[in-house]
């Protein structure tokens, strides 16, 4: 590990028909690190996680992790690399009770290898564990997830996630649906896990919930990289003023008037 | 997206109780509407409990039921396969064309005839990407253009030894086909309930998308799926053939509207992801139960087409309703 990175992303650029999502967007994730990325809407945060957690596929640019190149075409590949991402869009089967969800494509199973039979037994058992274990408000992992309120979607998701122990773990706004009180919950556990040794990215748009338990913020806006700033040294200002107007300074004639065509 | 929801509270309102029952008598609607049917024929349709006439109506919607059983599993992974009663004419011609061959072999080689189209139908629709209605009209043609090329546009008749036996073979007052559909049901039912694969088929015709993202195979999972509404079809004509000693080509051309309607009326949503064989047993048993009494009464053809589609609309009228419902809670 000579970069001494967890995950490091070159150069990464991303066009949807007419839209450029991503340009040239470089993103290196330190081992054990809350990384931060904000940026406003439409700024390319989610696409970017996504190529990391293969549901993209990048126009072009490199994917290292743990210093070895690696090429992530699907999200097959992004689990044997140890990534796993709760999605902004959840990404849950409504139709699947609350288990099979959190253990939908690794499975418990036993016999032989057309027909695995589901050991529902253990998935239940483990499933309501875990919903115990991160105060989830579900009463049974029995329960089909159609018929839950935004905030429990979110945090079977979570769960989802969560549960297998990817050292590596993309969190698409995973407050966003959440109560006061739940939001608070989700956040000591993220940092709980910061501290058991997994490195995160966590998109949000609260630039406070990042500068209370984050290590660093990236700050993302019109598919271009601004910065990454050490949260240690920065007020909320300070990245609020990264959002809105970009690097000041440092860009070129052409992102100026980029910035004031945007407003 | 920074909606603030909060848990909502979890205390049922008189009205969410209501929509609750509602809910309940649309998903075992099958099993209620059969109880009625059944109860209604033995006493009011003459000669329908009599042992003979169970033997035959059990024999002859359980043809028909094999592949609405294999239909259901297609449509809770969101598919539908239109040319269902053209692969079950393949099915038997295959069979009556091979059973020189011995009737076992010719059996295996009608069910895979079956099971090639469910082939090409996958492989049509996840590789090629064309919509599945499209595509399994269009294969149903071809089916159909196929079996009367090498039927000779003839019917061909069984001479080999035991080529009956499937189609007459009793156990009590059931017969091999209706013993097939129960024994299928049963299996499918278990592979949808116990297995991985089960929950599998369920996932993609919930969520695509999401079970992709879970790492599923999803189009190598879409394409079993219509292996298994063609093996099902290959099954019944099989199954056809030996109970007529004969395999006509022309055969099947209602079966995908009666096989659609019992999977449907069985629960079994036209917009995937939700469904259950069981319900589609008991979809069968209920339209097979109709079509039996009706025939017992002496009502005409014509006004039996009219019933049938009434009993469809109003079955996929409930099915809009429970969607709308589920996609909106
Ligand atoms: N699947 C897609 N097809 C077409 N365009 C897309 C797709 N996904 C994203 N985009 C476009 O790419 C751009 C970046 O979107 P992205 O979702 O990454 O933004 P974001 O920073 O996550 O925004 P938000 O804060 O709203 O979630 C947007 O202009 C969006 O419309
Ligand atoms: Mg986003």
């Amino acid at each position: 590990m000579e970069s001494g990175y967890i995950v490091e992303m070159k150069g990464i650029s991303k066009r949807f028909g007419s839209v450029q999502a991503l340009n040239q967007v470089d993103l290196e994730l330190r081992e054990g690190e809350i990384l931060g990325l904000v940026g406003d809407n439409a700024a390319g945060k989610s696409t970017l996680m996504k190529i990391l957690s293969g549901a993209h596929s990048a126009d072009s640019g490199k994917i290292s992790i743990a210093g070895q190149e690696v090429s992530i075409r699907d999200p097959r590949d992004a689990r044997r690399c140890g990534i796993e991402m709760i999605y902004q869009d959840l990404a849950l089967c409504n139709n699947l009770d609350v288990a099979r969800n959190i253990f939908l494509g690794r499975e418990y199973t036993r016999g032989v290898s057309l027909l695995r039979i589901l050991d529902k037994k253990k998935m239940y058992a483990e499933s309501a564990a875990l919903l115990k274990r991160l105060k989830i408000n579900i009463s049974s992992p029995r329960l089909k997830v159609e018929r839950m309120s935004g905030g429990q979607r979110q945090m079977v998701a979570a769960a989802k996630a969560i549960a297998f122990e990817a050292k590596i773990l993309l969190m698409d706004e995973p407050t966003a649906a959440l109560g006061v009180r739940e939001a608070n919950t989700l956040l000591r556990l993220i940092k709980d896990l910061r501290d058991e040794g997994h490195s995160i990215v966590l998109i949000t748009q609260r630039v406070p919930d990042i500068l209370a338990i984050g290590d660093r913020v990236m700050v993302l806006k019109g598919g271009q990289r601004q910065g990454i700033l050490d949260v240690s040294r920065v007020g909320l200002d300070d990245v609020v003023e990264l959002i809105v107007r970009g690097r000041a300074g440092t860009e070129s004639e052409e992102d100026t008037v980029d910035y004031l065509s945007f407003g | 997206m920074s909606a603030d929801r909060r848990f909502e509270p979890q205390t049922i309102s008189r009205t969410e109780r209501w929509g609750e029952t509602l809910q309940w008598l649309i998903e075992y609607r099958a099993f209620i509407l059969l109880a009625i049917a059944v109860v209604y024929a033995v006493l009011f349709v003459p000669f329908f409990a009599t042992e003979r006439n169970i033997t035959q109506m059990t024999t002859q919607f359980s043809i028909d039921g094999i592949i609405s059983i294999g239909l259901t599993i297609l449509m809770i992974a969101w598919g539908i396969d239109l040319g269902v009663g053209a692969t079950m004419a393949l099915g038997g011609v295959v069979f009556a064309l091979a059973q020189d061959l011995g009737v076992p072999i010719a059996a295996l080689l009608g069910i895979l005839a079956g099971a090639c189209v469910g082939i090409v139908n996958g492989f049509v629709v996840t590789k090629m990407r064309v919509n599945f209605f499209i595509a399994t009209l269009s294969s149903m043609v071809a089916v159909q253009g196929i079996t009367f090329i090498i039927s000779e546009e003839m019917t061909i008749y069984g001479h080999a030894e035991g080529f009956g036996w499937m189609g007459s073979a009793k156990l009590g007052i059931l017969e091999f086909p209706a013993l097939a559909f129960f024994g299928i049901g049963i299996i499918a039912h278990l592979i949808m309930t116990q297995t991985r694969i089960g929950t599998y088929w369920y996932a993609i015709g919930g969520n695509a998308d999401a079970s992709h993202r879970a790492g599923l195979h999803v189009n190598l999972l879409f394409a079993l799926a219509f292996v298994v509404a063609g093996l099902c079809s290959g099954v019944a004509g099989v199954l056809l053939a030996s109970r007529s000693v004969s395999a006509n080509p022309g055969v099947g051309r209602d079966t995908a509207l009666f096989a659609i309607s019992a999977t449907v009326i069985g629960g079994t949503s036209l917009f995937g992801g939700v469904g259950n064989v069981l319900g589609a047993v008991a979809g069968v048993l209920l339209l097979g139960v109709i079509r039996n009494s009706l025939n017992l009464l002496g009502v005409s053809a014509y006004w039996q087409w009219v019933i049938q589609g009434i009993i469809l609309v109003s079955v996929v009228i409930s099915d809009v309703y429970v969607n709308r419902r589920r996609r909106t809670a």
